[in-house]
């Protein structure tokens, strides 16, 4: 199932968070929007998962408008892990993720031995199976993290927006939280902040900057030193690693500049 | 779950129903006039199931039991079970486990209608079919306004959030109490204030069966309604953004949320006047039994509230020769089991580990 935004705009009173952007992502394709903090980012996002209205534009999940699906229909077609989730109440963790299964029934149907088993399966795939009766809000920010990706796997969507999935884990979950996302092989659209996973998961990046789509591509057109300083304003290397045949950035903190040679370089590119 | 060993859940419910009956016969049973226990008992059956034959009994005892004691009992009953269920929805619709009717204003709203229709309604509407009604009706009005207020104003300029839903129901109930405290202020009515007094603190008295079927309606539409709203609770519970995302629409959910729990709001307090505590604090202890997940807590929730009411009534007529306010009562049983269970360190609102 596809995801594609045509020309949307999000404004909060007095400021336009999101200027007419526009992404499209095939099926089973893995998107990344990347920008710097306060490009608008989260907020495309939130248009795209209903928690903000639009403006202007459309965004269609697998070719029906938002505007004409229900809320449950859009949750049957879309799931989706935030970065902030802190809850005044205490709930064991697997009651966290079966919440998942809320779009798949009916208000009064609770749920069943199949809706457990695929619960238990979802804390298997993130490596959670051992917290399954903890309380939520006990656990630590990575291992949160994992939960509500098990929460958005128990939905059983063909489509999943990841707002910084990463954000609270540490390299080996990193790695492991994305391999897991790109294995579903589903539709996803992830705003990420590390350029080097940018690069090596997304099939192609869109860059957000002010809330503006400054460029779009492979992550070969998209990652260069040139756009990394247009975008960020940070000096960097980018190699192709022989090894792995990824693309590798490298940043240049102020410190490296007793290196000469480098420091002429990044002046004269100014 | 720990502390109660390996009874189920649906074991539990069923204790805590058999409970409720039993209190509620039990509360019947406690009064100003003595009767014998055997014969509340078999007047229950007889009223209840037609089991037995009461033919034998003085007819003035049937009366005291069944007109007098019982309606009060099943009131009891009834009001506990309305507050706490009204309690554990509105904590779960504004994410907020201090959140009653109380914090939202609704209460609030309806005790300024009636003291409005008590002090000043009175004089006017005296003669008009509204001298019947009108203490009811505004307080009615007084609850479904103030909602449909805290609801407009946490709404005003955007999307509704779980802060400004508290916020504006303090603000609301702020208003509404210093309104009702100027009415009563400057209404120089002795008996007026004095019933207000009695009304504002709360009380089960003089219930005839009439006024208990004006609450149990009510209570059994938002009971049976709710109970098909168990998923959409939980869900709730994980915040607006996550609920969108689960497919649940909040803002509709709301709306009708909080017109059908100020409904019921209003009639109990018509009735009983206002009792505090029981909204808020009967589901934590719901909680502290079963956990937050809404399909044990709502039924366990309704049931310890009747039972907590019952319990709390009987203490109120058993003390003294004349009944001491029920919210008195259960302000002061509620606040420190309130404080124990706060200060108890593995309680953090919800669940048992």
């Amino acid at each position: 199932m596809d995801i594609k935004v045509e020309d949307v705009s999000v404004s909060v009173p007095h400021k336009r968070i999101v200027d007419t952007a526009s992404i499209y992502v095939d099926e089973g394709e893995f998107i990344g929007l990347i920008g710097p903090n306060g490009s608008g980012k989260s907020t495309l996002l939130k248009a795209v998962y209903r928690t903000m209205p639009k403006e202007t534009g459309a965004i269609y999940l697998g070719g029906d408008s938002i505007d004409d699906l229900t809320l449950k229909e859009s949750a049957l077609r879309l799931a989706v892990v935030t970065q902030h989730n802190y809850y005044n109440f205490d709930f064991k963790v697997e009651e966290v993720v079966a919440m998942g299964r809320t779009p798949h029934k009916s208000s009064m149907e609770m749920d069943n031995a199949d809706d457990y088993k695929m619960v238990l399966d979802c804390l298997n795939k993130v490596n959670m199976m051992a917290f399954k009766d903890r309380i939520f809000s006990s656990l630590s920010g990575g291992e949160q993290q994992r939960i509500i990706l098990a929460r958005a796997l128990c939905q059983d969507t063909p489509c999943l927006v990841l707002d910084e999935p990463t954000n609270h884990l540490d390299i080996k979950y990193q790695l492991e939280v994305l391999d897991l996302v790109k294995s579903l092989g589903c539709t996803c659209l992830c705003a990420l902040h590390d350029m080097n996973l940018a690069a090596q998961y997304c099939d192609r990046i869109y860059v957000l900057k002010d809330g503006k789509i400054v460029t779009s591509g492979t992550p070969e057109e998209v990652i260069t030193e040139r756009n990394i300083e247009d975008i960020y304003g940070v000096k960097s290397t980018v190699q192709i690693s022989e090894e792995t045949g990824l693309i590798n950035v490298i940043y240049h903190p102020k410190h490296i500049y007793k290196n000469d040679k480098l420091r002429q370089k990044d002046e004269t590119s100014e | 779950m720990k502390k109660l060993g390996n009874i189920s859940t649906a074991g539990l419910i069923i204790l805590l129903f058999v409970i409720a009956i039993t209190v509620m016969i039990l509360s019947s049973f406690i009064g100003v006039v003595e009767i014998p226990f055997d014969s509340v008992i078999r007047i229950w059956m007889n009223k209840l199931f037609g089991i037995g034959d009461i033919s034998d009994l003085r007819q003035a005892t049937i009366a005291i039991v069944w007109e007098l004691y019982a309606p009060r009992a099943i009131m009891g009953l009834v009001v506990g079970a309305s507050l706490a269920l009204v309690g554990v929805v509105m904590q779960a619709m504004v994410q907020n486990p201090l959140a009653d009717p109380y914090i939202l204003g609704i209460s609030s709203g309806a005790s300024l209608g009636a003291t409005f229709a008590i002090l000043i309604g009175a004089t006017v509407l005296t003669g008009t079919f509204m001298s019947d009604w009108g203490v009811e009706m505004f307080a009615f009005a007084g609850a479904i306004g103030t909602s449909a207020f805290v609801f407009t104003l946490s709404s005003f300029g955007g999307r509704m959030t779980a802060t400004k839903l508290v916020l504006s129901g303090v603000i609301v109930s702020s208003i509404c109490g210093a309104f009702s405290n100027l009415i009563v202020y400057l209404v120089p009515s002795a008996t007026g204030i004095r019933s207000i007094t009695f009304w504002l603190m709360g009380s089960l008295s003089v219930q005839g069966f009439d006024s208990v079927l004006t609450v149990i309606i009510p209570f059994l539409i938002c009971l049976v309604f709710f109970l098909t709203q168990l998923r959409s609770l939980n869900a709730m519970m994980l915040g607006d953004e996550t609920a969108t995302t689960l497919g649940v629409d909040l803002n509709r959910l709301r709306k009708i949320y909080i017109v059908l729990t100020s409904l019921l709001i209003a009639f109990v307090v018509c009735k009983c006047g206002i009792i505090g505590f029981v909204g808020l604090i009967i589901p934590h202890i719901g909680r502290a039994l079963v956990g937050t997940n809404h399909w044990k807590l709502v039924p366990v929730t309704v049931l310890v509230g009747a039972i907590f009411m019952l319990i709390a009534d009987m203490v109120a007529r058993s003390f003294t020769t004349s009944e001491i306010p029920i919210g008195i009562i259960t302000a002061i049983c509620g606040a420190p089991v309130f404080a124990y269970i706060m200060i108890k360190k593995s309680y953090g609102f919800g669940g048992s580990n």
